[in-house]
C-alpha cells in the first residue's frame, strides 16, 4: 500500500508545477521545497469498495527542482530527503492495554530524475515529452514486519507527452493543459496508463495562482507480483485511481512565493480512500 | 525566512506520527465445560476440564465451584474430577465468578450405567468462514483432533475462495474475533482457492472459540468462522 501512497505523492509533486509543459528556458528554473501528509484510517479494495484499516500516516519533505539547460529542455528532479511510514498503536478500548504497539520508520525516500523537452510551442500552444526514471532508493521493507515503507524497491521509467493552452479569461491568465503517460514498472509490478488535467486561473494582480486537477491512474494488470507476501510489501500492485485536487500558490515577490494542495481519490482500488494535504515554499526564476 | 521557518517546524513536529486508535475488543465472558459427557460407566472416573475467556477474550485461570445435585449417583471433586457411584442421573454443575462479578455456571447430565461407555473418543468440529469485508473471503472447515497427539488439524475445504489481493493474509485462533491479541498463530495464507490444510501443534479442540482472518500489515480483520 504505502508503494501507491509514494505514486499519489509523486504523481501530484511532478504535475503541480504550473505551466509544467512550457520549458523554462535555459538558465531558468524552478524550485520547490515542500512537505506532504496523509493520514487514513480506510482504503479502497480491489473491488473498488471501502474498508477500514488501523490508522496509517505517510509524510515526506522533498525538494523538487527543474532548470532549463537549453531553451527547450529541462532537467528535474525530485527528492524527499525525509520520508515517515507509521502506524497508530492499537489500543484495548475495554481494558486500555495495547493490542499492538504502533511503529514508525523514518528514512530517504524514491528519487526521481528525469528530462523535459518542449518540442512544440506555437502562439497560444506548447507541447513536450517528459521522462522520468524512478529510482529505488527508499526503504521498502521496515519495520517489524516490512510493511513500513517509504519507497517501493522498483525501477520506473515513467513518459509522458503534454499538451497546454495559456489565453485569458478576461484580463486574467488562465492555462489548461493534459497528458497521457505511460509508467513501464519493473520487479513484477504492472504497468500503468496515466492521465490528466490541469488548469490554472491567475488572480489578485498576478499575485495567486488557483489551480485545479484531476488524475487518473489506469493498471495494464501484466505483473506478476501478487499479494502473497507476509508483509504486504506488493499490496499496491495493480492500484488505481481518479483524483481531484486543487492547489493554491502565492506569489510573495516575482520569484518567491508558497503553496498549499490538496488531493483526493474519489475512486480507486488498492489506495488510501483520505485526502492528502501538502505546502511549500518555492523559487520561480524566469 | 519566516515561511521557511514554519515549513521546517511543522516538519519536525510531524516527525511523531504515532498516536492510539481505540479499539472496540469487548466480547462476553465465557466460561464452558469443553468436554461434557453424557454417560459414564459405573465406578469409573472421568476428568471435566473448563475454559473461562474474559471480556477480551484472554484465557484466564480462576476458582471454580463444582457440585453434584445427587452425589449417591454421582460426585464430583474440587477439581472436576467426576467418580460413577450408583446408576442414575445426576447433574454436574461448575461455576465461577467473572472478574466483573458476575456468575457464570455450566453444567452437564450425567447418566451413570453398567454399560461400557468410551469417553476418550476424538472430537470433532466445524464452522463456515465469513468475510466481514469487501474482499472475497468463504468455505467451511472441519478441526479434529489429531489422535494421539497434542495436535489438531484444521481442513479448509474445497469451497474455499479468498481474494488474491488480501494484502499480508494470516489465519489465527482465537476467542475474540475482534482482535489477535491473545490468539494463535497458525501462518501465513498461502492458499486462496480450494482444498487445503493446517497443522496446528500444542493446542485443544477447545481452547478456541473463532478462526480469524486477519491482514497483519494493516491489522485489520477481513474474515472470522465460529468453531462449532
Amino acid at each position: 500500500m504505502k508503494k501507491y501512497i509514494l505514486l499519489f505523492a509523486i504523481t501530484f509533486s511532478l504535475g503541480n508545477t504550473i505551466h509544467a509543459q512550457w520549458s523554462k528556458g535555459k538558465g531558468n528554473g524552478y524550485y520547490k521545497l515542500s512537505a506532504w501528509y496523509l493520514q487514513y484510517d480506510q482504503h479502497y479494495t480491489d473491488t473498488g469498495a471501502i474498508d477500514p484499516n488501523a490508522t496509517r500516516t505517510q509524510f515526506n519533505t522533498n525538494i523538487y527542482a527543474e532548470y532549463g539547460i537549453t531553451d527547450k529542455i529541462d532537467i528535474l528532479a525530485y527528492v524527499p530527503f525525509v520520508a515517515v511510514s507509521s502506524q497508530n498503536n492499537q489500543i484495548s478500548g475495554t481494558n486500555g492495554g495495547v493490542i499492538q504497539p504502533g511503529e514508525s520508520v523514518t528514512s530517504f525516500g524514491d528519487v526521481d530524475l528525469g528530462i523535459n523537452y518542449g518540442f512544440y510551442k506555437k502562439g497560444k500552444w506548447a507541447a513536450s515529452v517528459k521522462l522520468i526514471l524512478g529510482l529505488p532508493t527508499g526503504e521498502d521493507a521496515g519495520g517489524s514486519d516490512g510493511s513500513y515503507q517509504n519507497g517501493d524497491g522498483e525501477f520506473n521509467q515513467y513518459l509522458s507527452t503534454h499538451l497546454g493552452y495559456s489565453t485569458s479569461l478576461g484580463d486574467l491568465p488562465f492555462y489548461a493543459k493534459s497528458y497521457l503517460g505511460y509508467n513501464n514498472r519493473t520487479e513484477g509490478f504492472s504497468d500503468e496508463f496515466r492521465t490528466g488535467l490541469e488548469a490554472g486561473i491567475n488572480v489578485f494582480d498576478s499575485k495567486l495562482w488557483i489551480i485545479t486537477r484531476l488524475n487518473v491512474v489506469k493498471s495494464f494488470n501484466n505483473g506478476t507480483l501478487s499479494a502473497v507476501n507476509s508483509n504486504g510489501s506488493i499490496f499496491a500492485n495493480n492500484i488505481e485511481f481518479s483524483s481531484f485536487g486543487f492547489e493554491a500558490a502565492y506569489y510573495i515577490t516575482k520569484k518567491l512565493g508558497v503553496s498549499l494542495g490538496f488531493d483526493s481519490a474519489f475512486d480507486g482500488k488498492i489506495i488510501a480512500a483520505s485526502p492528502s494535504f501538502s505546502g511549500g515554499i518555492f523559487l520561480d526564476i524566469k | 525566512m519566516k515561511q521557511l521557518s514554519i515549513l521546517l517546524l511543522s516538519i519536525f513536529l510531524l516527525q511523531s506520527c504515532v498516536q492510539d486508535d481505540i479499539i472496540n475488543d469487548r466480547v462476553d465472558a465465557s466460561f464452558s465445560i469443553t468436554n461434557p459427557i453424557t454417560e459414564i460407566t459405573l465406578n469409573d472416573t472421568f476428568q471435566l476440564t473448563t475454559k473461562y475467556t474474559d471480556n477480551v477474550g484472554k484465557t484466564v485461570t480462576t476458582n471454580i465451584t463444582w457440585s453434584s445435585s445427587n452425589e449417591m449417583i454421582a460426585t464430583v471433586s474440587n477439581s472436576g474430577l467426576v467418580t460413577a457411584v450408583a446408576q442414575g442421573q445426576a447433574t454436574i454443575m461448575a461455576s465461577i465468578v467473572s472478574e466483573e462479578g458476575e456468575t457464570i455456571t455450566d453444567e452437564i447430565v450425567v447418566t451413570v450405567t453398567m454399560d461400557q461407555v468410551d469417553n476418550n473418543t476424538t472430537q470433532e468440529k466445524t464452522g463456515t468462514i465469513r468475510t466481514t469485508s469487501s474482499y472475497v473471503l468463504e468455505g467451511t472447515f472441519t478441526l479434529r483432533e489429531i489422535p494421539n497427539t497434542n495436535n489438531l488439524e484444521l481442513v479448509i475445504n474445497d469451497n474455499y475462495r479468498a481474494s488474491s489481493s488480501l494484502p499480508g493474509l494470516y489465519i489465527y485462533l482465537t476467542n475474540n474475533p475482534n482482535t489477535v491479541n491473545n490468539a494463535k498463530e497458525i501462518e501465513a495464507v498461502r492458499v486462496f482457492n480450494g482444498a487445503h490444510t493446517y497443522i496446528i501443534e500444542d493446542t485443544g479442540i477447545n481452547d478456541f472459540s473463532h478462526i480469524l482472518y486477519w491482514c497483519k500489515p494493516f491489522s485489520v480483520k477481513v474474515g472470522e468462522a465460529e468453531i462449532q
